[in-house]
């Protein structure tokens, strides 16, 4: 099912928790709604659920409008962050609940949820009550509820959240097939983008009840659009640093009193729309950052700090009143308090306007 | 907030707010319609009433006879009034230094000294009898209890013990019976309100004042005391508003004699109206009576904040029985 | 830690102080249990010899001089009736009030709010002049009904009040999980909301009953005719008769008129220790 949500607000009072969002999920699309807390994506699921109702704007299912339908009526599986399980109900009564609404033969029901129940490897539980099940296992039911009427669109807010961290890691990998095995259209809201880059098809990333944009995992990674998706896409963070912006012939050069940075050619012609002396932010991920040998064209600092992170270690460097993360391997012997030169890989790096925030490749 | 929205999403849109509002409230209605019908029928009409027909000379005929402020000026002129305040005031002071008092070292020892759970329980419950007991069957065991022959309780227990000669307790003291019959029954208030406020203060506040080698004495004095602040001061206004109102126990024990004795206000009120059909002046009475008491109903909105009080709603509502089993290490560390 | 501690000097002597505090209410309750089977008592409660004879108003009349009581039975049933009653009614209205409070939104809503919980520490005996004119405009003096009808009016706001409680603590998102599941609004509340609260009901359909059971003083007010007396009322007139002379009788009258209490005491003994108990009685 094609899902469309057109000028969609939702306001509680004067707060406005979603703000004129456009949105297109292509049918059996793995969409993840990424955003920090309290963003709207909760909102934006409740909205598309139908137990929200939009202020304005519209939402449409193959071309439907829905917004005033019933939730009972709109044949959407979802879970909830906290799996919200009828505790008065065994495991199986609970799969069984949304089949025996819908008035279904007491044997096809039977079967149904067997079948389902297989899928999840919860057989052994069907009997036990939601308070007797580990919250992995909840997890397990709650989807498996959600799945067992066979919706056109599934739901999914946080729904790894509550658990503990290998179990997430494993879950992450069962959704996703599960839902490529059954082509259901799926949105599901996280805050944790490495679970929206790991699992989704596209994602798409909210901020302050806006989209900021939508696209898949590489485009966000590789070209991101203003500053809060290049901050909150990719792990550890991109690193940023304000810079003076300058162009001299065919070349920019970015320049602060610490370090002074000429972009060669070929990057220059993406930026080349900036005046002189104006302030930008100059973006680059620690991965895209080494630390070597003095030479032109890199940045002079101080080591501050130095993380092992198992594969890799992640120096904290300090330029000027700035600090800096970089990504090096283990091998990395400084210290504390050493001096070092960290290289650019400048084919990676971003600039972005001071003022809004929106990527200077991007604003043409 | 939540609500509102399956409401909309229940119906097709209605553009006008106030159109809406209506539309809600009629669709509430169903379930709200027999609650406002009983609270109008009961609380609302009777407070108008009293009012009303505290400006008449209402008899057991019932016929509204006006004489303006004549209730009034009486009620301020009759010399009984005089005993009848003083009761009033003894009775709500002293039996309120029980309630509170007597209610917060109980729940001290059961739910700080007393360790065990079981034996915690076992007191607890033998002070919740009394208010469990109806008001009929209490009253009949203080009768027994203070029975004027040799046969009295503590009249043969005092005789044989020490040789006291019998006497007529509740004849010749009965404020102090009807303060103590009252003051055990809301003691036992007291300690469910106040043992629940102790279980809910966190088990680390304990273990802190524990490594700190503080006594018994001292984690009362500052731990348990600045926590129960707070349920101590509602307790008290509450508790009060409940007293000056309150005649049942009275009228069955003593019913205010010997000779208004322990007439008290509420009583008073009720004996001007059902022994001496002067509904009038009973309303008058009562009337200057529920001014206080809604006087006092505003002071502890004012002074707890009407949150708070929401809140209280679940202090000693039923959020005990959960707590209950979770929190039941707190002071056994 | 705990396990092996010697109990200190302090705690013992805390102990034997409740303990002593406490005794005469044992004793109190004891002497109501053996004064009922025994015509004579020593040191106060331990009964010598056993007898039925203060029982005897469960299958014989009972004669003051030329009075006769009323036969129990039929008083006993007013009780149950009343209680029974004010109960149903209690239930089923705090439940539709409670649910309306908790989950609607209305205009109004918080004003009533308000006013409930003012009502809830508002008490009703204040008004009892009143009351006796409404209920004898609405036809309902010295009918049990309008003693029921104002019980359960005056207790509203507080089982309204635990009601909502109960309502509030079931998470929105159990509720939408089965409008999801494709339940409707009505369907989502009794299959889905009212089993999760099913024990608070209880509770608050216990104690409407024992108040309901122990109700003296609007009775003893509102019913002047005999064959609508409730035991209260009927205890109370013993007392006034029976008192000085047979206390036995008196005991065990009030014996049985404890045994809903004493049923349970026995049955919820744990569970329902620290449920409220407050504002029913001063
Ligand atoms: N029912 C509500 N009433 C008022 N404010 C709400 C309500 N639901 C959500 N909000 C507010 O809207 C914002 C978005 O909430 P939500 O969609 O739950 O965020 P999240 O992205 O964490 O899921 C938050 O600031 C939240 O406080
Ligand atoms: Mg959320």
């Amino acid at each position: 099912m094609e899902v469309v949500m057109r000028d969609v607000v939702k306001r509680f009072g004067n707060f406005t928790a979603v703000d004129n969002l456009n949105l297109t999920i292509k049918d059996g699309e793995f969409v993840a709604l990424l955003g920090p807390s309290g963003c709207g994506k909760t909102t934006t699921l409740l909205m598309l659920a139908g137990l929200y109702k939009p202020d304005s704007g519209e939402i449409l299912f193959d071309d439907k409008i829905v917004n005033d339908v019933l939730p009972k009526d709109r044949n959407i599986g979802m879970c909830f962050q906290s799996y919200a399980l009828y505790p008065h109900m065994t495991v199986e009564e609970n799969i069984a609940f949304p089949l025996k609404l819908k008035k279904l033969p007491k044997k096809e029901i039977e079967r149904k949820v067997k079948e389902i129940a297989g899928k999840f490897q919860i057989e052994h539980l069907l009997k036990r009550y939601p308070g007797q099940i580990s919250g992995g296992q909840q997890q397990r039911v709650a989807l498996a509820r959600a799945l067992v009427k066979e919706p056109n669109l599934l739901l999914l807010d946080e729904p790894l959240s509550n658990l503990d961290a290998s179990l997430r890691i494993s879950m992450r990998a069962e959704i996703k097939k599960l839902q490529k095995e059954l082509g259901i259209t799926t949105v599901f809201v996280t805050h944790d983008q490495a679970e929206a880059l790991s699992m989704s098809d596209r994602i798409a990333i909210m901020n302050k009840g806006k989209l900021q944009d939508i696209g898949t995992p590489e485009d966000l990674y590789m070209r991101p659009k203003n500053m809060f998706i290049a901050g909150f896409i990719g792990n550890p963070p991109m690193n940023f640093l304000e810079v003076g912006f300058n162009v001299e012939g065919d070349k920019i050069i970015l320049r602060r009193n610490d370090f002074e940075i000429t972009l060669p050619k070929e990057i220059s012609a993406n930026y080349m729309k900036k005046q002189n002396d104006e302030r930008v932010i100059l973006g680059i991920r620690p991965e895209h950052l080494s630390i070597g040998n003095e030479a032109p064209n890199t940045i002079k600092g101080e080591i501050f700090v130095v993380e092992h992170l198992g594969k890799d270690k992640l120096v904290d460097v300090k330029v000027g009143n700035d600090r800096i993360k970089v990504l090096t391997g283990q091998d990395f012997e400084g210290k504390m308090g050493d001096m070092v030169n960290v290289h650019l890989d400048l084919k990676n790096i971003h600039l972005f306007d001071a003022d809004d925030g929106n990527s200077m490749k991007w604003a043409a | 907030m939540r609500q509102l929205e399956m409401e909309i999403c229940e119906n097709v849109t209605s553009k006008k707010a106030s159109m809406e509002g209506l539309r809600k409230f009629l669709g509430a209605l169903p379930f709200l319609g027999p609650f406002l019908f009983l609270i109008i029928l009961f609380y609302l009409v009777p407070v108008t009433l009293t009012f009303v027909m505290s400006l008449t000379s209402m008899d057991y005929v019932l016929e509204w006879k006006f004489v303006g402020l004549e209730n009034y000026l009486r009620f301020f002129q009759d010399s009984g009034v005089k005993t009848v305040v003083l009761n009033t005031v003894k009775y709500v002071f002293f039996t309120l230094i029980i309630n509170v008092g007597f209610g917060f070292l109980l729940a001290i020892a059961t739910s700080y000294f007393i360790r065990n759970e079981n034996i915690r329980l076992l007191f607890q419950t033998i002070w919740m009898l009394p208010r469990m007991t109806p008001p009929v069957v209490y009253a009949l065991l203080w009768l027994w209890f203070l029975d004027p022959t040799e046969a009295g309780m503590l009249n043969s227990f005092l005789g044989k013990l020490f040789g006291i000669p019998a006497q007529n307790w509740i004849l010749n003291n009965p404020m102090k019976v009807v303060i103590i019959a009252n003051g055990l029954i809301g003691a036992s208030l007291g300690m469910v309100v106040f043992s629940a406020a102790i279980k809910s203060i966190p088990v680390d506040y304990f273990r802190a004042a524990n490594v700190d080698g503080a006594s018994d004495w001292q984690i009362i004095r500052y731990v348990i005391i600045p926590f129960l602040k707070w349920p101590i001061m509602f307790m008290t206004i509450w508790q009060t508003l409940s007293l000056i109102t309150s005649y049942e126990y009275i009228l069955l024990i003593t019913d205010g004699g010997p000779l208004n004795k322990s007439e008290v206000w509420s009583l008073f009120s009720y004996h001007k109206a059902f022994s001496n059909y002067e509904f009038g002046y009973g309303a008058a009475i009562s009337m200057v009576l529920v001014l206080i008491a809604v006087l006092i109903a505003i002071l502890m909105l004012k002074v707890f904040g009407y949150d708070a009080i929401m809140r209280r709603g679940n202090v000693d509502g039923m959020r005990g029985e959960a707590g209950d089993e979770s929190n039941k290490n707190h002071v056994a560390v | 830690m705990k396990a092996i501690k010697i109990m200190s000097p302090s705690r013992i002597a805390i102990y034997l102080l409740l303990a002593a505090v406490s005794f005469p209410i044992v004793f109190a309750y004891l002497w109501l249990f053996s004064g009922s089977i025994s015509d004579e008592l020593e040191f106060g409660i331990v009964p010598k010899g056993i007898t039925l004879e203060n029982w005897r108003f469960l299958w014989s009349e009972i004669t003051i001089g030329t009075k006769v009581f009323e036969n129990i039975w039929p008083i006993t049933l007013n009780s149950l009736l009343l209680a029974g009653s004010i109960t149903l009614l209690e239930v089923l209205i705090s439940l539709l009030a409670g649910y309306a409070l908790s989950r609607m939104n209305f205009p109004g809503k918080d004003f009533i709010l308000k006013t409930t919980i003012i009502l809830h520490a508002f008490p009703g005996v204040a008004l009892l002049i009143a009351l006796y004119y409404v209920l004898n405009y609405i036809g309902m003096i010295d009918k049990i009904a309008g003693v029921v009808l104002i019980k359960v009016a005056l207790e509203l706001p507080m089982a309204t009040w635990m009601i909502k409680g109960f309502f509030d603590e079931i998470p929105w998102e159990i509720e939408w999980a089965a409008y999801m599941d494709g339940c409707s609004r009505l369907q989502a509340w009794y299959k889905i909301i009212l089993p999760q609260i099913k024990p608070g009901i209880a509770a608050v359909a216990i104690f409407a009953f024992l108040a309901g059971w122990s109700e003296f003083i609007y009775s003893y007010t509102f019913i002047f005719s005999s064959e609508n007396y409730t035991l209260a009322v009927f205890l109370k007139n013993l007392i006034g008769d029976f008192r000085f002379l047979d206390y036995g009788l008196l005991a065990a009258a009030g014996l049985f008129y404890m045994i809903p209490v004493i049923a349970f005491f026995l049955i919820s003994q744990k569970s329902l220790m620290t449920i409220k108990f407050g504002g029913i009685k001063g």
